[in-house]
């Protein structure tokens, strides 16, 4: 399912003295199956746009379309739990949610709340279960016996068990080891590819938001500042240093190689392999000039 | 660099629980030396947090001794001072902030141990300027940041004058702007005061730059060095757990596609430097 | 988000920087106080006082309405009950168990007039002091009882902690609200026995977080070299001053002045 915003704009606590603007006239659209990241320093907006996607914040201004779901300012919309069973939401820190006895149980919460038989959910607990890489035999287990990389998959397990369409992730490797973040990461690349999950994600690590998506949007102080592809998002660098965020290590790297040698490395490229392969490339070509 | 033993390990065992076989330490023996950045790096479970709660004795070992500056752990009365020798700054930025205010917080400890007020006052002062906080002396910790509450654990921890400063994964909560601003007060303190700081930490770059390493698995020190000759030597690694850090990886890619490259360099800057050489001699 | 703890008006006045001691003292003796006036003129004095020390605390008065507002149906309630159920006096108006009587309507007025002055004297004290000020106050106050083994100074650190933790709870309670909405939870509608239900979800991770935390603070606690109140010194400080001997002196002259004015 598609997702147009349209003018949209978020006031916190509006006619009040702690008034404050979250984001302001944001326009754009998220087509479906595709994979985007919102980068921005704290602050920016990202955590506020990110609600309005399953309806926990309410449009001050303009509108978000969700599907066939309309939310815009002012109207009391009906039946959100219909939006929030197709679009999931794992927050940051998730395994905080967890409380029921049992994995199982955790896991079921979500779907029986959507109005989902206890059969089915027990089958969609399963397959969820799968899809995080744990085996079956947690699910007999209370959560809180779990390690913390365990929790955090059970409860990304929990919103997966639901069948969202849309996939929203706030700050999902989070306080997660290097191991972990890569495991998490390639969960959520299988679910955009292979189960066609359209994935939108915040977070702070160029290199995930440079590896892994379709299309990044920054955001800058409320404002949406560009919304496109990685290459084309972190080309000016001088950019993205103004607006106090960093580069992928990739790109960094081959900075510091151009100012050393005052050549020109500098290309969009992101994956260590691809970066090595142009630095030799580029290197031999010298060596076969001279 | 000053080779003189600040904390010694001596066959230390320790576990969770008297009955059980899981060791969580098993047989330690390290020497920590003065003004040193230690990085102990290991994946969950190896250990690592237990060993740093030992150092200031929250944590005492079944067998097995730890002496900081002579004084041992397990002697009660030695504990209150090992412990103002030896800060800790936790990983959650909230749960260990005390204080209804920042300037309450930084206090805290010194009123543990007794300090007057006067001087008390002094060293706020100087303990927040020093993690460039003193603007926020009256802030409350929820308009904080991440960064800026562990900073404030941090002149907390100054204000009793340490010898030692321990990080368990302090920056691992935080975005990458905290992570860098709380380095750098750290790395600020160990250079121009002299504070042994010991790193426990999963990020791999931090690491890097720490002046020697340890990687623990099950309870064990398994490899002991200097980062880049632990780095440049990634068999293994990856059974312990761990990743490489991003010039490690670059540089073995280089390799794979035809440059020559020495095994020589390590941070970013050596490896930059080394390819302008080559491509300068080009 | 923006949170106030407590009802603290921040604003400069003599009452802000008395000493919170003597505004702990003052209250704590004018609620007792209030009970020795009985007639017009000693209720007369009280009120008078009670205004000066509104004047005085140059808070404003929606201030004080608001902290009026959760005791107002009890006092309305109070006049009524002593209205029409006091018999003494001349009878006014009866409806069967209902009369109201002269008699009835001054007792009524008179206790009123006594809950709304306990009530505001209270309120004033939250309003020119800092919750934590007046945990200080309290600790300070109640040192001597350390003498008999009270644990002064644990039940004051256990409050200065609360204190510094009710925004961090709360911030994580809206947390914990919007993840299990997105999950299907319905806090603000349904049947009454879904919405009880629904708490469990909120309750328990908060629950859990809250032991974690205490966990985690104590070992911190213990890093810092905390080991109770041996040895401890402190950074605040309060300063007796002559606004606040002279307002004992006023609090404690009203005994004698109130039973002569007394009938």
């Amino acid at each position: 399912m598609d997702i147009i915003i349209k003018n949209l704009t978020h006031v916190y606590q509006p006619n009040s003295p702690f008034e404050r603007v979250a984001f302001q006239d944001i326009t754009m659209s998220i087509t479906s199956g595709s994979f985007l990241t919102i980068i921005g320093h704290t602050g920016s907006g990202k955590s506020s746009l990110l609600q309005h996607l399953n309806g926990l914040l309410k449009p001050t201004r303009g509108e978000v379309i969700v599907g066939d779901k309309v939310l815009v300012a002012g109207s009391k919309t009906k039946d959100l739990k219909a939006l929030r069973q197709k679009v999931g939401m794992v927050f940051q820190y998730p395994e905080h949610q967890l409380f029921e006895e049992t994995v199982e149980k955790d896991i079921m919460f979500g779907p029986i709340n959507f109005g989902v038989s206890t059969e089915e959910a027990r089958r969609r607990a399963r397959k969820a279960l799968k899809l995080v890489h744990l085996a079956e035999s947690v699910l007999d287990k209370s959560p809180f016996d779990l390690s913390g990389g365990q929790m955090r998959r059970v409860a990304i397990a929990g919103v997966l068990a639901t069948e969202p369409e849309v996939l929203i992730l706030d700050e999902p490797t989070a306080g997660l080891d290097p191991r972990g973040h890569r495991e998490i990461m390639e969960l959520f690349v299988r679910l955009n590819k292979q189960e066609g999950l359209t994935v939108i994600m915040v977070t702070h690590n160029m290199d995930d938001a440079a590896l892994y998506s379709d299309e990044i949007m920054v955001m800058d102080h409320g404002r949406m500042v560009v919304k496109d592809r990685p290459e084309k998002v972190f080309q000016d660098v001088g950019y993205m240093a103004r607006l106090g965020l960093g580069l992928p290590q990739t790109m960094q790297f081959l900075h510091s190689l151009s100012e050393k040698t005052e050549e020109d490395f500098i290309a969009s490229l992101f994956s260590i392999d691809e970066t090595a392969a142009h630095v030799a490339e580029h290197l031999l070509k010298e060596r076969d000039r001279s | 660099m000053d080779k003189e033993s600040i904390i010694t390990v001596d066959n230390v065992w320790f576990r969770y629980d008297n009955d059980a076989e899981d060791w969580a330490l098993r047989d330690i023996q390290l020497e920590i030396y003065s003004g040193e950045w230690l990085a102990i790096i290991g994946h969950n479970g190896s250990g690592k947090s237990t060993l740093a709660k030992c150092f200031n004795g929250l944590l005492l070992p079944e067998k097995g001794e730890i002496h900081v500056q002579n004084q041992s752990i397990q002697t009660p009365d030695s504990l209150w001072e090992i412990r103002r020798l030896v800060g800790m700054v936790f990983q959650n930025p909230d749960n260990q902030f005390v204080g209804t205010t920042v300037r309450d917080d930084v206090a805290f400890g010194m009123e543990n141990h007794g300090i007057e007020r006067e001087e008390m006052l002094r060293r706020l002062d100087s303990a927040l300027k020093a993690v460039d906080m003193q603007e926020f002396m009256q802030s409350e910790p929820h308009r904080l940041s991440g960064g800026q509450k562990q900073r404030v654990a941090i002149a907390g921890i100054i204000a009793l004058e340490p010898l030692i400063i321990i990080l368990d994964e302090a920056t691992s909560m935080l975005d990458p702007q905290g992570k860098k601003d709380v380095l750098n007060v750290v790395r600020r303190l160990n250079k121009e005061k002299g504070i042994t700081v010991i790193s426990i930490t999963h990020d791999l770059e931090e690491a890097s730059s720490a002046d020697r390493m340890i990687i623990m698995d099950k309870g064990q020190v398994m490899r002991e060095g200097q980062p880049s000759h632990i780095f440049m030597k990634p068999e293994g690694l990856s059974e312990l757990g761990l990743d490489l850090p991003f010039t490690v990886k670059l540089r073995q890619a280089l390799k794979n596609h035809g440059v020559q490259l020495s095994d020589q360099a390590f941070t970013q800057k050596e490896l930059v430097n080394e390819l302008w050489t080559l491509s300068s001699k080009i | 988000m923006n949170i106030i703890i407590g009802q603290y008006v921040p604003v400069q006045s003599v009452i802000h920087r008395m000493d919170p001691r003597s505004k702990l003292i003052a209250v704590f003796a004018f609620v007792i106080i209030v009970f020795i006036a009985n007639n017009w003129i000693s209720y007369a004095v009280l009120v008078a006082i009670t205004c000066v020390a509104i004047l005085l605390s140059k808070v404003p008065l929606r201030f004080i309405y608001k902290g009026l507002r959760p005791i107002l149906f009890i006092i309305v309630l109070t006049f009524l009950l002593n209205a029409f159920f006091t018999r003494s006096g001349h009878e006014l108006f009866g409806y069967g168990w209902f009369q109201l009587t002269t008699g009835g309507l001054r007792q009524a007025a008179l206790i009123s007039i006594r809950l709304l002055m306990i009530v505001i004297s209270t309120t004033l004290l939250t309003l020119t002091s800092t919750p934590i000020d007046i945990t200080d106050g309290l600790e300070m106050l109640l040192g001597p009882l350390k003498k008999i083994r009270f644990p002064v100074h644990e039940f004051a650190l256990m409050m200065s902690i609360s204190l510094r933790f009710i925004p961090t709870l709360m911030e994580e309670t809206e947390k914990i609200m919007k993840a299990q909405t997105a999950r299907g939870v319905e806090f603000s509608s349904g049947p009454l026995v879904q919405r009880v239900k629904a708490i469990l979800p909120l309750l328990i991770p908060l629950f859990i977080s809250a032991f974690r935390r205490a966990e985690d603070l104590a070992m911190a606690m213990e890093a810092r070299g905390y080991r109770g109140d041996e040895g401890r010194t402190k950074l605040r400080v309060f300063h007796w001053g002559l606004s606040d001997s002279s307002l004992l002196v006023i609090i404690f002259l009203l005994i004698p002045v109130l039973w002569v004015l007394r009938s």
